[in-house]
């Protein structure tokens, strides 16, 4: 016999970096998925998404791949990452999709570079993903994974952007899967202008028009966002050392010390 | 018994001190004072179950053993999670690897909780599905008085 002793243990308190923290683990009766960070963020469904279809995967929120805005919701004041300020922010999820029949978006909040500025996070029919912006300056279709995330098997996904030095308008990106960098070295993007969403941030799509909307099929849980002030200074090693954390226990939010705001 | 203040400068709370012999002795949070809650579950499934603790455990010792005479299951461990939001929230950490405490045949776990944030629920499966093998999972908790 062995002994497996721990000292107290405590609920863990997302860092006051969290944007927000939905582990999409519900009953599938729920008509939105439950922000438990404590900023009460929850995510409604898009329209066309019934509750049979968003919990239609065991311990999971999905969307559903058609062009009635079948997705998950985050209202744009909730999502408050201030890209033009320069702060760093971070995404983290497990996600389970098929590679597309064609281009698809994981999450966006834009599609237009002067009518609906924002994100869009891809994916390819070749399963590959990358992060599409809609600035000031024009579209910006920034690098693709070397790898395939859109593959049918449940991956951890984080997204990182950090180092944007707003008044020379350069930052870095990068991309894990399951805890392995998809680019080998920090990525660097340049020309960056402002970017000033009017919609709001999408779960499983993204508008594609005043009153237009395309959504994928995948399965997301574990989500978690994060942003801090651009003085805090992220390289690349430690986001790497994040990247396999969060790897290993995706269910539990970062903390203070793991992501601090300043 | 007052709070004592170490020369580390922190605070033991008077709950978690006891007196000996006119010393003030501090008991390690897994020693703590409360009434004892025994909860036994018998060859435990791939079905969750769960062991509420309404008044809240400040300690809990949780054991799973492979009966004399039974067969063991290859691969069988006890999933465990503490303090799930929600039944759903229960299923789905049960679910995901680095997010239940896994507990394997014959050994033991104790875990202590805080008074302002004790131990109110655990859920238990078996990982495995469940063949010839009778096991006994007991769960010991002290909770709050």
């Amino acid at each position: 016999m062995s002994r497996i002793k721990m000292g107290r243990v405590s609920t863990p308190a997302p860092s006051p970096g969290v944007i927000g923290w939905w582990p999409c683990f519900q009953a599938n009766t729920d008509t939105s998925v439950v922000d438990v960070s404590g900023k009460s963020r929850n995510l409604s469904f898009g329209a066309g998404l019934t509750t049979a279809e968003a919990w239609a995967a065991a311990n999971a929120f999905s969307s559903v791949d058609t062009t009635a805005d079948d997705c998950g919701i985050l209202a744009r004041s909730a999502f408050d990452w201030d890209f033009n300020a320069g702060e760093n922010f971070l995404l983290s999820c497990l996600i389970n999709a098929a590679a597309p029949a064609a281009t698809r978006t994981l999450f966006g909040n834009g599609y237009n570079s002067t009518s609906a500025q924002g994100l869009r996070f891809i994916v390819k029919s070749t399963g590959v993903c990358a992060p599409w912006f809609y600035e000031s300056t024009g579209d910006l279709f920034l690098a693709d994974t070397s790898g395939a995330l859109a593959d049918s098997t449940t991956k951890h996904l984080m997204f990182a952007w950090y180092d944007h030095d707003v008044a020379s308008g350069t930052a870095r990106y990068m991309i894990w899967f399951n805890g392995v960098r998809q680019y080998a070295v920090g990525v660097s993007a340049s020309g960056l202008g402002t970017i000033n969403p009017v919609d709001d941030f999408r779960i499983g799509g993204n508008k594609t028009g005043a009153s237009a909307f395309q959504s994928m099929a995948a399965s997301f849980s574990a989500l978690q966002m994060y942003r801090s002030a651009r003085s805090v200074d992220w390289d690349l090693e430690r986001l790497d050392r994040l990247a396999v954390r969060l790897r290993r226990s995706p269910a539990t939010p970062l903390t203070e010390n793991e992501w601090p705001t300043a | 018994m007052p709070a004592v203040l170490t020369p580390s400068g922190w605070t033991i709370p008077a709950a978690a001190q006891r007196e000996e012999g006119g010393l003030a002795l501090i008991a390690s949070p897994t020693e703590r004072t409360a009434l004892l809650s025994i909860a036994l579950i018998r060859d435990l499934t791939t079905t969750r179950q769960q062991v509420a603790l309404p008044s809240g455990a400040l300690w809990v010792s949780v054991q799973y053993r492979l009966l004399p005479g039974a067969t063991a299951v290859a691969n069988q461990f006890a999933r465990i999670v503490v303090n799930a939001a929600s039944d759903a929230d229960a299923n789905g950490r049960l679910a995901l690897d680095g997010a239940f405490i896994a507990l394997c045949q014959g050994d033991e776990l104790l875990i202590a909780g805080q008074d302002d944030d004790p131990i109110t629920r655990i859920d238990v499966v078996s990982s495995a599905a469940v063949g010839s093998e009778k096991t006994l999972l007991q769960v010991l908790a002290g909770v709050r008085q």
